[in-house]
Parts: C-alpha cells; sequence; structure tokens
C-alpha cells in the first residue's frame, strides 16, 4: 500500500527523518519495500502481512506509528452526525443474508453538486496511484484509504424502487461493472440489487448503471461489512480484485463502518453542497463486545527469555491502543480493540509486546539440543550420500532437472502414459504431469549439453519418480546416468574411443562393488522401449529387476536434436537398498604368491563370454582367485563369425605356495573342459 | 716406459668421460684394464725394462689402475643414475586428466547447511513430495478460504492430494511419530505455481527446522540462527530479526544477514538496504500443536526455513535461478 508521507503526518506526529521513519517501521514488523520521491513528496510503499488488515489504511499506520514511538499525538478526524431512526420511511433497505452481510449502514445526502475535485482532494487521490473521477467518488476512494472502510456511492435517482436488497444472485444475472466488463453472474456471488436488477457486486465493485455522474443530484452512500470469504471466492471467481475486495477479504474494522460513513458524509456535504439526511440505516447498530486475552508476566518473560516489569507491559499495552480490564502485577486481562481481530490468543499478545519492546533487546542463547537416535541412525540417508559419492567418483556430474514433464517428452520416449500422474492446475503443458522415471530428464540434460558441442557428457541424478501403482499414487527414489561422447577427453597417448554399452555396465558393476552387493546379473529382456533392444539389459537381483542400462534408440534421438549414441541407465534405489552390506567385515588375503596364466578362446560370437568363465571357475574352484579379459579379438587371425577372448587367469592357494607342476595340471584340466564342454578352440 | 704409461692414462680418462653409458664404460675397464688390456699388456712387457726401474713402473702402474678404477666407478654411477631416469620428458605436455565428478551445488549447499545443523545437534529427517492438503495447510495452522493461503499456492493432484509447498509438512510428520524433545531439520524439495524467471521457479529446495522441547525460548531461535549465520557466511556477518507473520508461527520474524557482497553499505545484490533477507522463523503456533496431538500448554518450539537456490546464489553470485536446472556442464563442472 502507499503511505504519502506528508498525508500520514496529517494524523500522527512524526519527529524523525524519512529514513529513520521507514528503519522503525521496518524494524517494527511494517516492511517498507520503496521509497519514491514524486510531486506528492515522499510516499513510502509498505507490505501489510495478511494477518494485518489494518495497515490498509492510513489512520492505521498512524497509529502503528504511535505504538512504536511511544511518545506523540494521534489526530484523530472527528465527524460525528446524527443518527436518527426512521431511513426506512425515505428508502426500504434489505439484507437477505445476515451472515454474509453482518453490517450494513446507509445514508441519503441530497441536492449533491457533483463537479471535478478540489485541488486537496485531487492531489491526494492521484498521490494513491487513482484517477480523480468527480468530487462524491473522490471521498468515496479518500476515506476508503483513510480509514481502510471500503465505501459506495450509488446515484439514488438510478435505483429503482426505492430499495436496495442485499441477495445473493441468480444463475445467469447478468451486471456490466464500472470497468465497463459485462459479467454473468452465479448463486454464490453476492449483491446489491434494486428491485429489478443488481447495481453492485457487494464488496468488490459497482455497477455502471448506477454509478454517481455529473447529473447525479441524490446519493446514497453504503458502508458496510461483507463476509470475508465469500468476497474472496467472488474476487477469485471473476478474475477481479479491487482495493475495497482486498480489504474485505482481510476482514474490516466493525466500529469503522459507521465512522468511515460518517466522515464521508460529512466531507460529501462540506465539498459537494450536498443537504445531509439525519435518518441513518444501520442493520446491525448494536455495540459488539470486544475480545478479552489473558497474559501473565511471567509467561512473556519465559518465552521471549526478557527481563521486562509489569510497568512496562502496561506501557506497550497502552501505546497499542489495548485496555487493561481486571489486572494485577503479574497477570494483565487485556481488551482488544476492534480493528486488532489479529489478537485472539495470549501468545499474539505476546509477539506484539515483543516487536515493540524490539526483537533486537531480546538475547542470544544456545539451546541444549537432544538428538533423536532413531533419526541418527537412518541408513537411508547414508545411502543416497554413498550413491552420490560413488557417482562422483566415477567421475559423473549430479544434474537435477524437474520433477515435471510434458506427456510429449514421455511419448518421445516410448514412455508409457496410463500411469502417469497429472497436474490439475500446471503452469503449462510442458510441465503438467508428474515424471515416471528419471530417464527423460537425462536424455533431455544429454541432449542439451551434447549441442553445445560438450565433447564427453557424464550426468548422473538420484531423485524421485512418480507413478499409480495398484491405484495408490507412488514416490520411489530411483538413481540414473547418462553417457556419451569421447571416454577419454584428455588422453592424447591412445587413439580415441567413445563411451559405450560396456562403460554403463562398468558403472553399476562398480556402484555395486562399492555398495558390497553381488549375486547380481544381467538379463536380455525385461528394459523398457527407448532401448535398442539389441545393445540394452536389464539389471537383475535375486531374479527381480531393479533397473537397466543400454543404448537409446536411434530414432528416438531425433527428436531431442541428437545425433551420437547415447547410453543410459536407471536403477530402483528402493529395491537395492535391502541388499546393500553396511556393514563391513576384514576378509584375509593368502600370504602365498598367485600364478598368472593367460588363456585365448576361440568361439563363436553368439555364445556369450559368461560360459566360458563359468567352466573355468567350475573346474578352478577356489584356486582361481581371479579371470580377467584383457583382449577380444574379431579379424583375420580367427575364422569367420568366431572371436577371440583372451582372459589371464591368477591361480592361488590360501594354504600354501603353488608349484608350477599344480598350476599346469589345473591348467590343462581347464583347457580340456572348454574345449570338451563348450567346443572352442584354444590359440 | 713412463711416458707410455702417462699417455695411456690420458687417453683413458678422456674414454671415461666421453662415456654415455654403464656398456660403454665396462669396454672401456675391459679394454684398458682387462686380461688382454693395454695397461695388462704393457705390464707383461715389464721383463724388457732394467731391473732397477721396475720398482717404480711397477708403482705407477698400479697407481694409475687404481686411478682408473675409481674413474670408471663414479661415471658408472653418474652414468647409471642417467639412465634409470630415462629419455628426457617435454613437461609442458598436457596431463591426462580423468574425468572429475561432481555434486550439483544445490546438494552441495544443502549439504553444508545441514552439516551445521548437524554439528548442533539436529537430526535430518526426509519426507514425501505429495502430500495431503491437511499436513500441507490445515495443520500448519492456514485454513482455507484464507488470504494467507496465496503465499503458498501449490499444484494440485488428485482427491486431496498436492505437491507440497513447502518442507513443513515432514515436521508434522515428526511430530505426529514422535514425542519432544525433538530438533531436527528437513531439507527438500517443494513447488510453487510461479512463473519461471530469473528469481523464481516453480520447484525449488528448502531446509526448514523445529525444535520442540520444554523451556525452548526466543532466545534460543536467535541463537541457533545466529550460529547458522556465523558458520555459514563468516564470523563477521550481522544478523537482525525483523518482526513478520506467518500464520504457523506466533511470534515470527524474517530474518536478515549484513549483504555479503557490499559488506551493509548498499548495492545492487541487497537493494541499497545492506541486508539481505535469508530466513522466515518464529514460535510455533500452539494451533500447530494442537493438529499433531501435542498439548500446547505444555510444549514450547521455534521453527525455521530457507531457501537453498536463494542462499546457493547469494554465496556463490549465481544471478539466474534457471541455471541450477539447466543442468549446464559449464555450469555444473565450476562446483
Amino acid at each position: 500500500m502507499r503511505v504519502p508521507l506528508e498525508w500520514l503526518k496529517e494524523y500522527v506526529d512524526i519527529n524523525v527523518t524519512s529514513d529513520e521513519l521507514v528503519q522503525k517501521l521496518t524494524l517494527g514488523g511494517l516492511e517498507v519495500t520503496a521509497i519514491e520521491d514524486t510531486p506528492f513528496g515522499k510516499i513510502f510503499e509498505v507490505e501489510a502481512t495478511s494477518n494485518r488488515p489494518d495497515w490498509l489504511s492510513l489512520l492505521g499506520i498512524a497509529r502503528e506509528i504511535y505504538a512504536l514511538e511511544g511518545k506523540g499525538k494521534l489526530k484523530w478526524p472527528n465527524t460525528s452526525l446524527p443518527h436518527k431512526r426512521g431511513f426506512e420511511k425515505i428508502f426500504n433497505i434489505i439484507i437477505m443474508d445476515r451472515e454474509m452481510c453482518p453490517r450494513y449502514t446507509a445514508r441519503i445526502i441530497e441536492n449533491v453538486k457533483v463537479e471535478s475535485s478540489p485541488d486537496w482532494l485531487k492531489k491526494k487521490v492521484e498521490s494513491m496511484g487513482l484517477r480523480s473521477i468527480c468530487n462524491v467518488v473522490d471521498i468515496t476512494n479518500f476515506v476508503l484509504f483513510e480509514y481502510g472502510q471500503p465505501l459506495h456511492a450509488f446515484d439514488l435517482n438510478k435505483i429503482v424502487g426505492s430499495q436496495i436488497v442485499v441477495r445473493l444472485a441468480k444463475n445467469g444475472e447478468k451486471i456490466k461493472t464500472l470497468d465497463g466488463i459485462e459479467r454473468t453472474l452465479n448463486k454464490e456471488t453476492l449483491v446489491i440489487a434494486d428491485v429489478q436488477k443488481p447495481i453492485a457486486i457487494a464488496g468488490v465493485m459497482g455497477s455502471e448503471n448506477s454509478e454517481v455522474d455529473f447529473n447525479t443530484t441524490n446519493v446514497i452512500l453504503e458502508s458496510a461489512c461483507f463476509d470475508a470469504t465469500s468476497v474472496r471466492k467472488t474476487s477469485r471467481k471473476i478474475g477481479l480484485i479491487t482495493d475495497s475486495s482486498y480489504r474485505f477479504e482481510r476482514t474490516v474494522d466493525w466500529e469503522a463502518v459507521r465512522q468511515a460513513n460518517d466522515r464521508a458524509a460529512y466531507l460529501i456535504c462540506k465539498y459537494a453542497g450536498g443537504r445531509l439526511r439525519e435518518e441513518f440505516f444501520d442493520s446491525a447498530p448494536a455495540k459488539r463486545s470486544l475480545k478479552k486475552i489473558k497474559i501473565s508476566q511471567q509467561e512473556i518473560s519465559e518465552i521471549l527469555a526478557i527481563e521486562i516489569d509489569s510497568e512496562e507491559i502496561r506501557n506497550i499495552l497502552k501505546r497499542l491502543g489495548i485496555s487493561l480490564k481486571k489486572s494485577t502485577k503479574t497477570s494483565f486481562e487485556c481488551e482488544i480493540p476492534s480493528y486488532r481481530r489479529d489478537l485472539t490468543i495470549a501468545v499474539d499478545l505476546i509477539e506484539e509486546i515483543a516487536r515493540i519492546f524490539s526483537y533486537d533487546k531480546i538475547p542470544i542463547r544456545l539451546p541444549v539440543v537432544k538428538p533423536n537416535l532413531e533419526l541418527e541412525c537412518s541408513k537411508l540417508h547414508k545411502t543416497e550420500d554413498v550413491i552420490k559419492e560413488i557417482f562422483v567418483s566415477l567421475g559423473f556430474n549430479e544434474v537435477i532437472n524437474y520433477s515435471l514433464t510434458g506427456s510429449e517428452v514421455l511419448r518421445n520416449l516410448r514412455l508409457k502414459l496410463d500411469d502417469v500422474i497429472p497436474i490439475q492446475n500446471p503452469i503449462s503443458s510442458e510441465v503438467a504431469v508428474l515424471r515416471p522415471s528419471l530417464l527423460s530428464g537425462i536424455v533431455q540434460s544429454l541432449s542439451y549439453n551434447l549441442n553445445r558441442r560438450v565433447e564427453q557428457v557424464k550426468i548422473f541424478e538420484l531423485a524421485h519418480v512418480y507413478s499409480r501403482e495398484t491405484r495408490k499414487i507412488e514416490e520411489k527414489l530411483n538413481v540414473s546416468f547418462g553417457l556419451s561422447g569421447l571416454k577419454y577427453i584428455y588422453d592424447w597417448e591412445d587413439k580415441p574411443k567413445n563411451l559405450d554399452f560396456f562403460d554403463a555396465k562398468g558403472t553399476v558393476e562398480a556402484l555395486f562393488k562399492a555398495l558390497r552387493i553381488s549375486n547380481f546379473n544381467f538379463s536380455e529382456t525385461g528394459f523398457l522401449n527407448l532401448f535398442n533392444p539389441s545393445n540394452a539389459a536389464a539389471i537383475m537381483l535375486k531374479e527381480k529387476m531393479v533397473g537397466y542400462i543400454g543404448e537409446v534408440c536411434k530414432e528416438l534421438l531425433e527428436d531431442f536434436n541428437i545425433n551420437t549414441p547415447v547410453f543410459v541407465g536407471e536403477l530402483f534405489v528402493d529395491s537395492i537398498f535391502p541388499f546393500i552390506d553396511f556393514n563391513r567385515k576384514f576378509v584375509p588375503f593368502s600370504s602365498y604368491p598367485f600364478v598368472a596364466r593367460d588363456i585365448a578362446v576361440v568361439i563363436g560370437e553368439s555364445i556369450p563370454a559368461s560360459n566360458i568363465i563359468s567352466v573355468i571357475r567350475r573346474i578352478g574352484k577356489e584356486l582361481v582367485k581371479d579371470i580377467r579379459l584383457f583382449d577380444r579379438y574379431i579379424g583375420s587371425q580367427v575364422s569367420c563369425g568366431c572371436v577371440s577372448l583372451a582372459f589371464n587367469i591368477k591361480y592361488q592357494s590360501e594354504k600354501k605356495t603353488l608349484t608350477d607342476e599344480e598350476v599346469n595340471e589345473l591348467h590343462s584340466k581347464i583347457c580340456l573342459a572348454l574345449q570338451e564342454e563348450l567346443k572352442v578352440q584354444i590359440r | 716406459m713412463q711416458e707410455k704409461l702417462r699417455e695411456i692414462e690420458t687417453i683413458a680418462q678422456q674414454e671415461i668421460t666421453r662415456a654415455t653409458s654403464v656398456e660403454e664404460l665396462e669396454n672401456v675397464r675391459i679394454q684398458y684394464l682387462g686380461r688382454k688390456g693395454v695397461l695388462t699388456e704393457l705390464l707383461r712387457n715389464i721383463k724388457d725394462i732394467p731391473l732397477s726401474e721396475r720398482p717404480l713402473i711397477g708403482k705407477q702402474a698400479n697407481v694409475i689402475k687404481q686411478k682408473l678404477l675409481s674413474s670408471i666407478e663414479v661415471r658408472i654411477r653418474t652414468v647409471g643414475r642417467q639412465e634409470k631416469r630415462g629419455k628426457k620428458v617435454d613437461i609442458t605436455l598436457p596431463g591426462i586428466k580423468p574425468a572429475v565428478g561432481t555434486l550439483h551445488p544445490i546438494t552441495q549447499v544443502t549439504k553444508e547447511i545441514g552439516n551445521i545443523f548437524s554439528s548442533l545437534g539436529f537430526s535430518r529427517i526426509d519426507g514425501p513430495e505429495i502430500e495431503t492438503t491437511f499436513r500441507n495447510f490445515e495443520a500448519l495452522n492456514i485454513p482455507q478460504d484464507h488470504p494467507s493461503r496465496d503465499s503458498f499456492d501449490t499444484f494440485y493432484l488428485e482427491k486431496d492430494l498436492l505437491l507440497r509447498s513447502h518442507t513443513s509438512p515432514v515436521q508434522i510428520r515428526a511430530m505426529e511419530k514422535y514425542r519432544p524433545p525433538l530438533y531436527i531439520f528437513v531439507p527438500g524439495r517443494v513447488y510453487r505455481p510461479d512463473a519461471v524467471d530469473a528469481s523464481h521457479s516453480f520447484m525449488f529446495h528448502q531446509i526448514e527446522g523445529l525444535a520442540v522441547d520444554k523451556g525452548i525460548t526466543f532466545a534460543d531461535l536467535k541463537g541457533v540462527l545466529h550460529m547458522f549465520v556465523l558458520k555459514m557466511f563468516g564470523e563477521k556477518t550481522k544478523m537482525r530479526f525483523r518482526p513478520h507473520f506467518f500464520p504457523f508461527t506466533e511470534p515470527s520474524a524474517e530474518v536478515d544477514i549484513s549483504c555479503i557482497i557490499c559488506g551493509g553499505k548498499g548495492c545492487r545484490v541487497c537493494s541499497q538496504k545492506g541486508w539481505l533477507e535469508i530466513l522466515g522463523a518464529g514460535m510455533v503456533h500452539p494451533n500447530v500443536f494442537r493438529s499433531v496431538g501435542y498439548e500446547p500448554k505444555q510444549c514450547r518450539g521455534f521453527a525455521f526455513g530457507m531457501g537453498v537456490e536463494r542462499i546457493a546464489m547469494l554465496k556463490y553470485g549465481i544471478d539466474d535461478i534457471r541455471f541450477f536446472f539447466e543442468n549446464d556442464c559449464r555450469f555444473l563442472r565450476q562446483f
């Protein structure tokens, strides 16, 4: 809200510079977000939090300055007019729903001369950012900013049937509001209507056909209280927020309803030459009882950890306009003024005392913290951190992608859309569903970087995916990675090579080794449709699929503007977690030396290498310490359709040094078994 | 004869000095001092020398022999060292760097912040991103159709599920599961339907904290946050608490730090104010305790929260929040 400093000074003494005032207000809780030098003098922009609707008026801000300063004077406008009964004799007002409209006041002013406003009024209205319209309308706006109470002036002669009804609209009823827009209403909207038609959307905006113009002679002035929730709902529904609706939805001050009406009527008579009718309509004239809150000095000093004596507490409460009813030296019964609807319980008062006392004066202390053992021993956080660290040590850069994606991206990757969870109110179609897999983000990140000619991209992401399984929405933790480009960017010693399927496989193997997971294997089926089936594998742990790796189908890469091979993988962390071994136990290694032997095996290309390895292990048993593939050769030295695999086998015993004869014997046995069982050739 | 010996010594020494390999030196030794060596041959012919001169010649020859052996030994050591070192390498050729991985800056900042609170004794807890309306709003004293709901508006899924707009629902879960004393911090992703621009994103990260225990005061809240500010931004950093409003805390505050760019003098980053807002905090509202089944009259607690992207942008001088989610390697590899 805009606060013109010169105007504000009419209501409260300000004896500090504008910069000092900004500091005081900001540190007191009313944040000044900008100071402008304008033709109207200095204007503050203040941010009134939603719990302080009383700050949406200049008088409210004057009260705040008075409370913070503790000295000076408040200069309240003093306009009290007669409130004679008998209004219904001149005009009929019917309130159909007292809950939607708890208080409605009205006054009639006859023979007004509607003209352009006097200079002082024009300036004040313009300083608040509004256009000056005419004296009567400007006065209603002036009083709105003064008291925070929205008012509306109707042209009496345009109201049909000498009657105003405050009622709910009928479905389909139309109204052309002051902004020139024709609106269709529904039965949840509260309207002000005459016998024929709605003449205002209650609390939001009046209609064109009842507005005060330069031909108006008789005015009926409305000052009312409308239900906050109803005004808010209506305002959101029709997409219209006005200075009025903004204040009603935060709840206006009950007491100000009448005061503002008097003030506006007084000003209209003074500056628009009208004759005031003394009859006053008030649907709820009875005085409302004020809220009482009990608070003790002990509570205050305990919660704030300050030393404050009861004299100081009294002073602060008084400055805030709070009267003390039955109070002792240490406990206070506080009567809360009508404009402080935000003060309902003791802690609300404690905040008031703290901020007037000054938050700065509250000491700094460290509590004695007691950790929660169950949380401290949680393994899941450790797992997440460990997985991330492993990927970092393998040379991957962590990425963070949006959890939301678009159906188009999912379709481009042949991911199933049936169990995908949509957002009811998305901000765009590109981020309208929750991602069921991290791969869409990984492929997009790979695309982004490859398109910027990054020669080697190794990325990973550990985050949640969302889908509907068995009718329930589930949130699962996955880790996914992507590889593309050169294997080694900086290696000028060897021939350049590209990252391939085996780098992806190796990543998974390294990850599982670091997590001490064994008993896993790779299967040729079960992976997603985005993979090239000749170059992909599913990862199995105890016969359950826990992820997949492989090359992304070349045809799909077109949609992502990628024209180099791309390898990705995804693992379900929730499924892997139970298999992680968090215990570390030392396993003694043999003190006897190993003997190494090479073996080159020629087999048909379609025979899996694992067949060879299982035979070697089976025959060699515990004496085969390690089997390392060091070459795979296809070429002229080997028959067509065959491949030569060269292994280095390390033989070692836990109990003694193996002799050459023992090793040779075992090695021959293995060679024989390979030849007999697998029909291979040994080179 | 003496002349001859001196000549041989000189030539042999030259050859020793010129030798560049152990092999060459071995050849020199064989050539001069071996069984068929020059010196050896010469000494064989000592019978041709008169008797009186023989002892002198013999002594001279031996001296020369020892000298040459010594020179050869020394030279072998030098040349041997050189041989072991191998051919001289061009050290200005680029090194072969293995790929160095990185954690995302958001992960790094989250870790750093988490470590500070861990060091103060707070335990980390996580919770789901998909939440119920109750835990995201009503349990936190944010009623339906209330203006305060505007600042926390979020994405709705189906029935009464939504994407959480802050990590506070996890604190509700923690209080539903555990009894006080409770000292926790919660990192996590949150969602707000804001249009994406340089300082807003519809998805971002928060870290919130909660302490519920007998005798917790506002001073404790100040103390914990002060310690955080000093550890995170440096001992010279100043902190100030400003009254504010949150539906789930009362008293509430916004916490500023002295601008880390200009030190408080005023600059573009802090909009000339000298202060940067980084945290929201306050004493837990009794209605929140009530909604989790804690007895409000017996409970005291404080809570605080901060945006991780904001802290990261201040700390690393990043001026556009979109960098975090674009995942450009040129950005990621800087951290």
